[in-house]
């Protein structure tokens, strides 16, 4: 599989603003709409361009659909501290009318939006003009029935619900459950559950809270529903650990059904262990049989039947083990990367720094790096893979091939924390600091495309 | 971070290649009972410790600095997992201490627990296994009289612009005392860390030797007695927060109630002197000292856990408050030097 650069939105100079920064991307559950949410409270919607979409090789075009604000920045006078705009998350309902449903969170309040389109408008009021003044009864000698006339397309997003006062701590994670009726909210130490209905009431159904918050030693990073299982739910925490929680067994799901828990390999521990076994993104795969997690330093992949080790290891960027401790004051290692399945959950991707992203072949165990960067970047044209070389005896690299990179000039400012993979198709969206890359693989054959379903289109590397 | 547009590159910090040897050796000996690495021998056990000792030091910056512009709360995972990496490396500290030598800790209780619906994070003070033969028994307990800060801080803390204002005093202590074998390197100091800069001209004193492994007297760094000379001469009836090595600032005349020093004052000599004091040896002594407007009790633990102290860091207006630093610093100070510090104090 090659992967050929489609688009990149986004501002092109350097100076990257604060609030332009892309905190979160998702697309719909069609892959015809691309949502993403940035530091400044904003969601930009992009739409796959209908008119390419038979045509293979341009059928990653999307263009922008909608933008609104979705937070606006608020401020806790109880302490003093202000609660960031920054969207954390975006989850898109099924769809199931002529418009748009998703959810948005930043790190208190969740919010319901519409998302609805506007082709027609009524014309041929009685009573009314059409700039809205009223027309007096008494000059109306003949009646006619309004009709809807074409218009501009206008897509409007209107707020539904608001969902708030109900975290104390910050909001990671929302996922909306398979029976379309409720959804998870998480914070650091509490999992709450809501009905889309009900924006006053939500229940909390786990809740890790110490009595003494002085003993707080472990927090929740994420949590998702099961995409089939409306009961099951998993939860990831700082400590590396998930755990499987089915609603069933009892209102509040302190007690795990499932821990999903790899022993420490003692060769590798260091100070660092846990800040780099802290979960950053757990998500299962389509099929609800796996469950992807992300640390700092690897991909793994869960099965749910089998909980004392993960079926499949994956290192990111192993190179930066040795490079721990500057990465601990620089802060990076906090970092929180994503990670995401393709459609058929053969190949699984996640970000990396330098712009670089890495996608892990599972079938074919094969893994390729790819960089996100508008130099290197023509349309049509298969990104070349890269390669980071490690510094070996302390002499640099050896002999460095065209394409690598070594670790030293890493460029840890440029780092991917979010990706998306179009649920039906080939194409990926990328997110850097402040630009989002849409990339598509190559087609093969022009005169196969009358042959290609969906189905078709997934293929592995 | 970085400042925009910068490229980070990792080779040009000051102690990498003394993080890429310390991380070459095996760490983090193994938990009693378990199948851990062994504990490293000779130049790497060294370079270990000045590994924890960096690691520890950044921690502790990292908690007091919050780097937003308009103070927003704390990342609470973040704030957890420096927490825990604090207290990891205090428990081995313990360890090494309760192996080497009579352990002269006293760690002091718990703070009062917070109000029921406080749901603020904040550090607890490690459950330190009981001292085997303490000379003293303190009572460390220092019941906030009237807690200013957000936090109610424990006797033991001395005010961090007394002791900065005070380091005249503290300043004659490194020298004489240090068994640190190469004679005191040229003045430009480099710091543990790249982030630890030292402040200033004045930092280029006496006795600033480079972090240099072979330097370093291999052995446990115990806690911090200092404090409590200082603690003697506050007139605050809240228990002051901790701060150590000030060497930088000339002393003033007068003490002044505490106030926020500036946070990357105090750890840049924070760094150095753990290095400095690392083999100077703790005593217990008796302070009848802290009953400054009755608000300590007469017995003090010179030992102060980081956990305490940053309980007072924690408080949800972390981002602002008088950082009331800890060190829960391993080094130890003669008894004399502390009289001289408390003459230096009383006196002035």
């Amino acid at each position: 599989m090659q992967w050929c650069f489609s688009q990149v939105k986004g501002a092109i100079d350097d100076d990257v603003a604060e609030a332009d920064i892309i905190s979160t991307v998702e697309f719909n559950h069609s892959g015809e709409l691309l949502a993403t949410g940035d530091r400044g409270g904003r969601v930009v919607i992009f739409q796959q361009e209908v008119d390419n979409k038979s045509i293979p090789e341009y059928r990653s075009e999307y263009n922008v659909y909608s933008t609104f604000q979705s937070h606006e920045p608020e401020f806790d006078y109880l302490k003093s501290l202000e609660i960031e705009e920054k969207i954390n998350k975006i989850r898109w309902l099924p769809q199931q009318n002529a418009s748009q449903f998703l959810l948005s969170t930043n790190d208190k309040t969740i919010k319901l939006w519409k998302i609805s389109e506007r082709d027609k408008r009524p014309e041929g009021y009685n009573l009314k003009e059409e700039d809205g003044r009223y027309i007096d009864p008494g000059t109306v000698t003949s009646l006619r029935v309004p009709v809807f006339r074409p218009m501009d397309l206008m897509v409007e997003a209107s707020p539904r619900r608001v969902f708030s006062n109900a975290h104390t701590y910050h909001i990671n994670s929302i996922s909306v459950n398979s029976d379309n009726a409720t959804y998870l909210s998480a914070d650091d130490l509490r999992v709450n559950l809501w009905n889309l209905e009900v924006n006053d009431r939500s229940f909390n159904i786990v809740d890790i809270k110490p009595s003494n918050m002085e003993d707080l030693t472990e927090i929740i990073t994420a949590a998702e529903f099961h995409p089939h299982q409306c009961n099951t739910l998993v939860y990831s925490s700082s400590k590396g650990n998930i755990r499987l929680c089915d609603m069933r067994a009892s209102a509040l799901c302190d007690q795990h059904t499932k821990l999903f828990e790899e022993p420490e390999d003692p060769s590798n521990r260091s100070f660092f262990s846990e800040i780099i076994s802290s979960i950053s993104d757990v998500k299962f795969s389509h099929s609800g049989r796996y469950l992807m997690t992300r640390d700092y330093l690897t991909v793994k992949i869960w099965d749910l039947s089998m909980e004392n080790r993960p079926l499949e290891t994956y290192q990111v960027h192993d190179y930066l083990r040795s490079k721990l401790c500057s990465l601990y004051e620089n802060d990076c290692l906090f970092d929180k990367f994503e990670c995401c399945w393709n459609g058929n959950d053969s190949v699984v991707m996640t970000g990396s720094y330098n712009n670089f992203f890495r996608m892990f072949d599972r079938d074919q165990r094969r893994d390729a790096t790819l960089e996100a960067s508008r130099e290197h970047s023509l349309p049509l044209q298969p990104l070349k893979p890269r390669r980071v070389c490690t510094t070996t005896g302390g002499g640099g690299c050896g002999k460095r091939k065209k394409d690598e990179i070594s670790v030293d000039s890493l460029d840890f400012n440029k780092k991917i924390l979010h990706t998306a993979w179009h649920p039906n198709d080939n194409i990926i969206a990328v997110a850097t600091i402040n630009n989002l890359y849409i990339f598509q693989d190559k087609v093969s054959e022009p005169d196969s495309a009358d042959d290609l379903s969906a189905s078709d289109m997934m293929c592995t590397i | 971070m970085f400042g925009k547009g910068v490229k980070r590159k990792l080779d040009e910090e000051d102690d990498e290649g003394l993080e890429g040897q310390a991380l070459a050796s095996p760490v983090a000996p193994g938990a009693a009972g378990g199948p851990g690495p062994r504990w490293p021998e000779g130049p790497s056990k060294v370079s270990y410790t000045l590994q924890r000792q960096t690691i520890f030091n950044i921690s502790l910056m990292k908690l007091m600095y919050s780097q937003r512009s308009p103070p927003a709360e704390p990342r609470l995972e973040r704030r957890v997992l420096i927490n825990n990496m604090l207290r990891r490396i205090q428990e081995e500290l313990k360890q090494e201490g309760a192996l080497q030598r009579p352990p002269l800790l006293l760690l002091p209780p718990s703070p009062p627990p917070d109000h029921p619906m406080d749901e603020t994070f904040r550090e607890a003070p490690p459950t330190a296994p009981p001292p085997p033969t303490p000379p003293h028994t303190a009572t460390p307990t220092c019941p906030p009289a009237t807690p200013t800060g957000p936090a109610p801080m424990e006797a033991c803390l001395t005010p961090a612009s007394l002791l900065e204002d005070n380091d005249a005093a503290f300043c004659t202590l490194a020298p004489p005392t240090l068994p640190l074998s190469p004679p005191p390197t040229p003045p430009n100091c480099q710091p543990a860390s790249p982030l630890l800069l030292p402040r200033g001209p004045s930092s280029q004193g006496t006795g600033f030797f480079p972090p240099a492994p072979a330097s370093l007297a291999p052995g446990p760094l115990t806690a911090i007695a200092k404090t409590a000379a200082a603690n003697t001469t506050t007139t605050s009836p809240r228990c002051p927060p901790l701060s150590v090595g000030f060497r930088t600032r000339p002393p003033p005349p007068t003490l002044t109630p505490p106030a926020p020093p500036s946070p990357s004052g105090f750890l840049s000599d924070l760094a150095l002197d753990d290095i400095l004091f690392a083999d100077i040896d703790t005593s217990m002594y008796d302070f009848d000292a802290c009953t400054t407007a009755g608000a300590v009790t007469a017995k003090l633990s010179p030992a102060v856990t980081a956990d305490d102290l940053l309980k007072s860091l924690t408080s949800p207006y972390a981002v602002a408050p008088a950082p009331q630093v800890s060190a829960n610093q391993p080094f130890k100070i003669d008894l004399t030097e502390l009289d001289h510090i408390m003459e230096v104090l009383v006196g002035s």
